[in-house]
């Protein structure tokens, strides 16, 4: 039987009245971070950068460091004349624990587009299977015995390939005109907080973090910005910024002071907006905020010299959010190159960078590329006349009796 | 130093446009553009072919001579005659090709050749296209703000790997061991075999007879538009041009008897 929309069109229905209805009071809310944003003296800032730090680790909600005041703008740099854009995406097929093979594939898209004189564009991807004994198991410790390379840990292994691929194309890249390396979603690995030290260790210290090393080296060579691109952002780092100054107390300590019901909190006053939305009401197209710290955890204890920083940014269609390894927002010359080749490459690209757009487009598996990887595993194994283990569900799910 | 007597072995011949081995061993051939003067290569002077007057693109040669030729001009692969496209599907009847060059498709009407085996196949351009390579993108309007379509692709150098040009070919004949035949090949074209567009002289060959009409005419995808373009196409090459038009225009009678209106059509079109 297929789904049965009757069934969810009023559910839907009420979804879209609910939101309906809270619209006023998100434009209450956002009105007054605007006020309190707006209002923040040089004094009142410096106090504000001190109370975030100081709370930092007893707030529920983490806040962004905070360079310059919030609501200021910085206009769109002028575009260098010749510039290239590298950007990696991937896409991967799981394991399937039903099949005979337990292996998974990750496909890497890969662009390089020069702009300017001798225009070009290289357009490709590499897929990669890795099988069981070497790489599916990632971790071997007596407590969680065997961990398989799926769910969150293939999408961390992906990402850092994504990234070392990313490095080695900026290695390779030749001529000395500007570059900007491009990464879709975030440069923080989130899922790794859940794992265990050795899988940190595996996807950190051996993965992301020489990768970042390399394009720094690279970067120290030639005039090359890496940065990371989030489309409709949900973070609200920024916003939880301004809910420390709204706390009554020195400093806001969650746990300490408010146990009861959150609604009755001062900070409830901007609880529930997004970056975005505030964003939204300070930035012209072109323009983006000023720099901050990401406030991950993961980032503070494991990225070392790769602290993450971010703005957002209004690319025309939408507010995004860029994330930076903290030394190309050492340098103004980086941040500027990084602010309008983003923004260039989303005007090019309708809304969205145009290598990242192409990039996907090389990396992306379809259902059917699913079924054909699948049906030359079964092929690879009829011609070493090995047996078809597939699992009994699989077989029910793929042959629909009476 | 070819000698003159050696010279006269240059031998127009419809082969392969590349250097290298042929089905028989020790049968070279080399035809292509001199690198160094652009020229078809006989017609350069520092060339050991050279041979005054004689212009041919394609001559058939020993092993010794090939051998000098690779001396003289190094790789000889870049000196071979420009190839247009790869053929992407196949049949007897007609073949697609994929053009090089994007935007870069041989003219309606024009005389192409692929190559089967020791066979030539010749083949007349009936359709061309520019699209997307992936059937679910659709290219956008992206020229608001540029000034020419040039600029567009300057400014998006992607577009020129996401987009093909296809051009679709009717075989029309081939040939083999120098003799031409004007009805299909027994095989169809490999694919991804390189395609070419016919020089004058070959032109001039294949329209000696006007035998391929009678395809053009009767196939499924022809049209009365291809056989016009066709004709007005091989008479261009030719010194006699309307004696060549008034030739084919008294075979479409013949083909056409009992449909004047298409043959009034046809001949309206090739009129000189």
């Amino acid at each position: 039987m297929s789904l049965d929309l009757e069934q969810v069109a009023l559910p839907i229905r009420d979804f879209a009245q609910q939101l309906k209805s809270g619209e006023r009071e998100v434009k209450l809310r956002l009105e007054r971070a605007v006020t309190i944003t707006t209002a923040l003296d040089h004094q009142e800032l410096a106090d504000l950068r001190q109370k975030i730090e100081s709370s930092r680790g007893k707030v529920r909600w983490p806040a962004a460091g905070l360079f310059d005041n919030v609501c200021h703008s910085y206009p769109l740099p002028s575009l260098p004349q010749n510039f290239s854009v590298l950007a990696v995406d991937g896409s991967h097929i799981e394991i399937d624990r039903h099949r005979a093979i337990q292996c998974y594939l990750i496909n890497l898209g890969q662009v390089i587009l020069r702009y300017g004189e001798k225009a070009y564009a290289s357009l490709s991807n590499k897929a990669f299977l890795s099988g069981k004994d070497k790489d599916v198991i990632i971790d071997n410790t007596p407590d969680e015995s065997e961990e398989p390379s799926n769910g969150e840990l293939l999408n961390i292994r992906s990402s850092v390939e994504e990234c070392q691929l990313l490095a080695k194309m900026a290695g390779e890249l030749p001529g000395t005109e500007p570059v900007l390396a491009l990464l879709d979603g975030t440069l923080i690995l989130w899922g790794l907080g859940r794992q265990t030290p050795s899988v940190r260790q595996l996807f950190l210290n051996k993965g992301l973090l020489p990768a970042l090393d390399k394009i720094k080296a690279i970067a120290g060579l030639r005039q090359l910005s890496l940065a990371s691109y989030i489309s409709s952002p949900r973070s609200t780092d920024v916003v939880n910024a301004i809910r420390i100054s709204l706390c009554k107390y020195q400093i806001s300590d969650c746990s300490q002071y408010c146990f009861t019901t959150e609604s009755t909190q001062e900070c409830q006053a901007v609880g529930g907006l997004l970056d975005r939305e505030l964003f939204g009401r300070f930035l012209d197209p072109g323009e983006r905020t000023p720099l901050f710290v990401s406030p991950s955890s993961i980032v503070r204890n494991y990225y070392g010299e790769h602290q993450v920083y971010f703005f957002y940014l209004n690319v025309g269609e939408e507010i995004a959010r860029v994330e930076i390894p903290c030394w190309i927002g050492e340098q103004s010359t980086l941040i500027e190159l990084t602010h309008v080749l983003v923004y260039d490459q989303c005007r090019r690209g309708l809304g969205y960078p145009v290598a990242l757009s192409e990039a996907h487009q090389q990396a992306v598996v379809t259902m059917a590329d699913k079924d054909n990887f699948w049906r030359l595993v079964e092929q690879a194994l009829v011609d070493y006349s090995l047996p078809g283990q597939e699992s009994a569900k699989s077989r029910s799910k793929q042959t629909r009796w009476l | 130093m070819l000698t003159g007597h050696q010279a006269t072995i240059l031998n127009h011949i419809c082969g392969l446009p590349t250097v290298g081995k042929q089905a028989k061993p020790k049968d070279y051939f080399y035809s292509g553009i001199c690198p160094m003067s652009k020229t078809p290569v006989p017609m350069h002077r520092d060339c050991p072919l050279y041979v005054k007057g004689v212009s041919r693109l394609h001559i058939r040669i020993n092993k010794k001579q090939f051998n000098l030729l690779s001396r003289h001009y190094g790789d000889l692969k870049g000196a071979t005659i420009e190839k247009i496209g790869e053929i992407i599907e196949s049949s007897i009847t007609e073949f697609v090709s994929q053009s090089y060059e994007l935007h870069q498709s041989p003219p309606f009407g024009s005389l192409a050749k692929t190559a089967i085996g020791s066979q030539v196949v010749f083949a007349v351009v009936y359709f061309a296209a520019t699209l997307s390579i992936e059937p679910g993108r659709k290219p956008v309007a992206r020229g608001r703000d540029e000034t020419s379509s040039d600029d567009i692709y300057r400014q998006h150098p992607q577009l020129a790997q996401l987009l093909r040009t296809e051009f679709h070919s009717l075989v029309v004949g081939y040939s083999e061991e120098n003799t031409l035949y004007n009805y299909l090949p027994p095989f169809p074209a490999r694919i991804h075999s390189f395609v070419y567009l016919c020089d004058e002289s070959e032109r001039q060959r294949f329209s000696k007879s006007l035998d391929f009409l009678s395809l053009l005419v009767k196939a499924p995808q022809g049209s009365d538009e291809l056989t016009a373009a066709c004709l007005r196409y091989l008479a261009a090459s030719k010194e006699d041009k309307r004696d060549f038009l008034v030739s084919g225009g008294r075979e479409l009678s013949r083909l056409l008897a009992g449909e004047p209106q298409r043959l009034n059509s046809i001949l309206k079109k090739i009129r000189p």
